[in-house]
């Protein structure tokens, strides 16, 4: 009985794939991260101009998604395609210092 | 969404120009460390190990965020093309969950099942949470039940309204917009300790005896699921059998 379950654990172990990377990691990161353009060449806004609603509803239709950001009664939208360009804004929202990621 | 703030410093990001797992990779200027943009964490250097807190943010059509936010201010910039960046409920109900949580430790509940269970009582980690989902603007949330002393438990309110000008003008929302009959839909929930019933967008209590409370906020981002499954290979999925 022993010997059949030992054999079943053993199987068992055969079978199990190989365990995945864990991501996240230095050693991942070093692993499979690649270089595709120089450090800062993709451009990042910080401290961006903004418009009030009124204004930005002349650029924005209603179906256009936004990220909305809601901190203290402060209240901040990203449009997706804005930030599709962009990727990172680096900004101030109430007392708060924000970044913004997309 | 981040708070910048760390340990009393600010701090300004950059963009690496490194490509990690799909995902762009953010250095901060003062120490030059490396922070992946999906978690928040710094995976290399000085600040490695650091963790940025994250800030609720939502995913919603500008219409809507406008005439909830009228005095709202707005980024304006080049407006990149052929993006997924206007609305189009189909393709977020079939593609989208909710991730609820932060960090590594979160749950993904599919579009497609909170289009069918649009208030879900449930548990994320030991805390309990009611998920919700305003399937009209595909806006999903996720609340916690604990208002101080009490648990509360909720109920969806269903109420049949005709589908707006503004839906049936669309093309590229879903057919049934189109339809004539009135639609079933939610946009409120009742608790079943008091019988309040609460906006299911923001938390809110709108009536009755808790009216002016609102329920804590959990941090829950709107993503593409295959993306989510990428990045969060051990995270738990919450879906329709079927379709997932």
């Amino acid at each position: 009985m022993i010997l059949l379950c030992t054999s079943i654990l053993a199987l068992t172990a055969a079978q199990e794939p190989d365990t995945p990377p864990e991501i996240f990691t230095e050693a991942d990161y070093d692993a499979v991260a690649e270089q595709v353009m120089p450090r800062d060449a993709f451009p990042v806004l910080t401290l961006p101009e903004l418009v009030d609603a009124k204004t930005g509803s002349e650029t924005l239709g209603d179906e256009e998604l936004v990220i909305g950001l809601n901190l203290d009664g402060e209240t901040r939208a990203y449009p997706l395609r804005v930030m599709g360009g962009v990727e990172l804004v680096n900004d101030v929202c109430g007392d708060l210092a924000t970044a913004v990621s997309w | 969404m981040y708070d910048r703030s760390l340990d009393g410093e600010t701090l300004t990001f950059g963009h690496e120009g490194v490509l990690y797992r799909n995902s762009f990779v953010m250095y901060d200027k003062g120490s030059e460390s490396l922070w992946v943009h999906v978690t928040g964490e710094a995976i290399k250097g000085p600040k490695k190990g650091s963790q940025l807190r994250f800030l609720p943010s939502v995913i919603v059509p500008w219409g809507f965020w406008r005439t909830e936010h009228p005095e709202t201010t707005v980024l304006l910039g080049k407006m990149v093309e052929g993006f997924m960046g206007s609305f189009n409920l189909p393709q977020r109900l079939a593609s989208y969950g909710l991730s609820v949580g932060e960090g590594r430790n979160v749950t993904l509940f599919r579009y497609a099942l909170l289009s069918q269970v649009p208030v879900l009582n449930t548990q994320v980690g030991e805390e309990p949470v009611v998920v919700t989902f305003a399937e009209e603007i595909a806006l999903g949330a996720a609340f916690s039940t604990q208002l101080g002393e009490r648990k509360l438990h909720f109920d969806p309110i269903l109420v049949l309204s005709k589908p707006s000008a503004a839906s049936e003008s669309k093309s590229e929302l879903p057919s049934k917009s189109a339809a004539v009959v009135p639609q079933p839909t939610v946009s409120t929930m009742r608790d079943s300790e008091t019988g309040s019933v609460w906006d299911i967008r923001n938390g809110r209590c709108l009536r009755g005896p808790l009216a002016g409370e609102r329920l804590k906020p959990l941090t829950a981002t709107a993503w593409l699921g295959k993306r989510w499954v990428h990045f969060f290979p051990e995270g738990k999925v919450v879906g329709l059998p079927k379709a997932d």
